[in-house]
């Protein structure tokens, strides 16, 4: 048998696959499930942002802000030649960012944390503020790479956006805290 | 939210044309199917424009394709891995009656191992049988590049299911 007969062969093949009505329409079913959720933002007060002002609550450069809405990840409505998009849309955003973090930061040492993670659910959750690099290398006094380091091997949790990282403020306050306290029990030890 | 039966029925027949898409540049169901529901959702998000196309096909490739790197990522970021050399191999087929199908696996899995932008294009043409111009604007690319992109998938086909069956990579 020769390619072109394999490949066609598998095409034909492929063909009966998602075959299934039923399990189309529980997709379908799924598929409303999800468009009926996130209706509840047709209040008349809703604030609307230029790109600009989006990317500077996002903390990324307007190109990013064009790409999201491009990509559809974030809604927008067209006025002549500019965007605009709904204040609540870019938080929804971060927000999903936050929830894509916390369910892949690594899990903080269970001892000195539990009194932070209380009083850091009791602020509301769209206070925590987000640090870009270059911020956290100044906090810390490192260099940028050092965060880069730090984030690459899960020292620090980031998000992503873009090509770009965002910290969220208390892992850099809790990273540097556990820093020292390892100090002073290994000082303690030696 | 009002019934909107024109939807509906745009779903149920596109949406096993689009997995069936994606099947080939993908091997995690999971990701596939939440691929194609984020294709769906943009398609319901824009439906005034999507119902006006005269054939979706390309525009829902185009989506498909973005989504599916999407899902991918979020599925990398989760620690699952989807790079196709860390899905186990197929067992090479004996020559029992199901040898066919698993050299379709085969076939497939070659194809998945494919760089991305070869695999794309042979996959539109395998699934679709479209022509080249279509490839070209689904990949935003030229039709030489596509046809580049078709000839160097091909090769390497050749080379990966020539040495044995669902061989060697």
């Amino acid at each position: 048998m020769n390619l072109e007969e394999r490949l066609r062969d598998a095409a034909s093949a492929i063909e009966g696959m998602w075959a299934d009505p039923e399990e189309n329409r529980l997709q379908l079913a799924r598929l409303h499930q999800r468009l009926d959720q996130p209706l509840p933002q047709s209040n008349e007060e809703a604030t609307w942002l230029t790109v600009a002002e989006a990317a500077a609550v996002l903390k990324v450069r307007k190109m990013t802000v064009y790409r999201l809405v491009h990509s559809g990840h974030l809604p927008a409505v067209r006025e002549g030649r500019s965007f605009h998009v709904l204040e609540t849309d870019v938080h929804a955003l971060t927000e999903e960012a936050k929830r894509v973090e916390a369910a892949t930061a690594p899990k903080p040492a269970p001892m000195q944390n539990s009194r932070q993670a209380a009083g850091r659910d009791q602020r509301p959750s769209n206070e925590v503020t987000f640090l870009t690099v270059a911020e956290v290398a100044a906090v810390m006094d490192v260099a940028k790479m050092t965060v880069y380091r730090l984030v690459n091997s899960g020292h620090l949790p980031a998000i992503r956006v873009g090509h770009s990282f965002r910290i969220p403020e208390h892992a850099v306050h809790e990273y540097l805290h556990m820093l020292h306290s390892a100090d002073v029990t290994g000082g303690e030890r030696s | 939210m009002q019934p909107e039966p024109e939807f509906d029925q745009f779903f149920t027949y596109w949406r096993p044309h689009i997995s069936r898409f994606l099947v080939w540049l993908e091997g995690d169901y999971a990701v596939i199917d939440d691929a194609v529901q984020e294709t769906m959702i943009s398609a319901h998000r824009y439906w005034d424009r999507v119902r006006q196309l005269e054939n979706p096909r390309g525009w829902l490739c185009k989506v498909a394709r973005q989504r599916l790197g999407d899902a991918q990522e979020a599925r990398r970021r989760q620690g699952i891995s989807t790079d196709p050399y860390d899905i186990p191999d197929r067992p090479p087929p004996g020559r029992d009656p199901t040898a066919a199908l698993v050299d379709h696996l085969a076939v497939i899995e070659a194809v998945r191992k494919l760089p991305p932008r070869q695999a794309t294009a042979i996959a539109l043409q395998l699934k679709f049988d479209a022509p080249l111009s279509e490839i070209a604007d689904i990949m935003e690319i030229s039709t030489g590049s596509v046809k580049t992109h078709l000839h160097h998938a091909r090769q390497a086909l050749e080379e990966l299911l020539s040495e044995g069956y669902g061989g060697t990579r």
